[in-house]
């Protein structure tokens, strides 16, 4: 009696230890996965070339609201306190962590103003 | 016989969880090889790039159907007039444009007129045979009407192409 209740219970066991494994690995397959999507590098590098493209298809005197709700979040989850965009010469820089951050260049010559919304997360770019 | 039957389905058991482990690192195997590659793959702006820089010669030359004069006589600095950067689209290599005005018989009222890298050419007419070359040039290739002071019916084709890459900034 005593030896099948102990033979029942190591299977249990294997069979629990098997589950939480298993959950364990996936868990940790989903978070790498999430964590890669958002990578800091695909967020500055999207948001740099559209932000170029938007001040190179502007006309003289033109204003555009740009959302960078995504640049804004990722910086706050790096704790990253310093304007994430600014412009350096004739290119468009953007930061959500210390470090390089990435840039892309505009080939039109207008000087684009760049003014920021922070609470709703907002660019206005004027030409 | 018992016995031997319970030493099989423990031997079964520590088989099947041997080759469940193998599964699960292939799965893993692929996530990470997956993720990598979605990782280094760019943004490829490169079309909606050389599209924008054709629209804005396009607009500024031509007005309510009407191409500029001096741009007419072939005596217009596109890059001064139009504010393009000619530094950049002209010596940096990752930029092509070409553009050339024929009347409607198709005769040339200006000779063709070429700036930037010219090798960028070659690539778009690779592009153009359907063979697609990841690292090529992206090209745009367009032709508009109108008319001159005279009332005289023009054509206007323009080709520009970028090559413009991603950059890791160093300054600042």
């Amino acid at each position: 009696m005593n030896i099948k209740n102990k033979k029942g219970d190591e299977v249990v066991l294997e069979t629990i230890i098997f589950i939480v494994l298993n959950l364990v690995f996936f868990s940790m397959m989903i978070f790498f996965v999430v964590r890669a999507g958002s990578s800091d590098v695909a967020i500055e590098e999207a948001n740099a070339k559209k932000i170029a493209l938007i001040i190179d298809a502007m006309e003289p005197k033109m204003e555009v609201n740009v959302s960078l709700e995504q640049v804004y979040n990722q910086a706050s989850k790096n704790k990253f306190t310093n304007v994430p965009v600014y412009v350096n010469g004739n290119t468009i820089n953007v930061k959500v962590k210390d470090g390089v951050g990435s840039g892309f260049d505009f080939f039109t010559t207008l000087k684009p103003q760049l003014f920021f919304d922070d609470e709703n997360k907002l660019l206005t770019i004027r030409t | 016989m018992i016995k031997i039957k319970k030493l099989n389905k423990h031997a079964d058991t520590k088989l099947l969880s041997i080759w469940w482990f193998a599964v699960l690192t292939v799965i893993a195997g692929g996530v990470i090889i997956g993720v990598t590659i979605f990782q280094s793959a760019k943004v490829d702006v490169r079309v909606l790039e050389s599209d924008i820089l054709s629209a804005k010669i396009i607009n500024c030359v031509l007005d309510k159907g009407y191409f500029n004069s001096e741009f007419v006589v072939g005596k217009m600095d596109i890059f001064s007039v139009c504010g393009l950067n000619k530094e950049l689209l002209t010596t940096k290599g990752n930029y092509y444009i070409k553009f050339q005005l024929n009347d409607i018989a198709g005769k040339e009222i200006f000779p063709l007129m070429k700036y930037g890298n010219n090798a960028l050419e070659g690539d778009c007419l690779i592009q153009q045979s359907l063979i697609s070359a990841r690292n090529f040039a992206r090209c745009s290739q367009e032709s508009v009407s109108g008319l001159d002071s005279n009332g005289r019916k023009l054509v206007l084709s323009i080709m520009t192409a970028s090559n413009k890459d991603f950059r890791l900034e160093t300054t600042r």
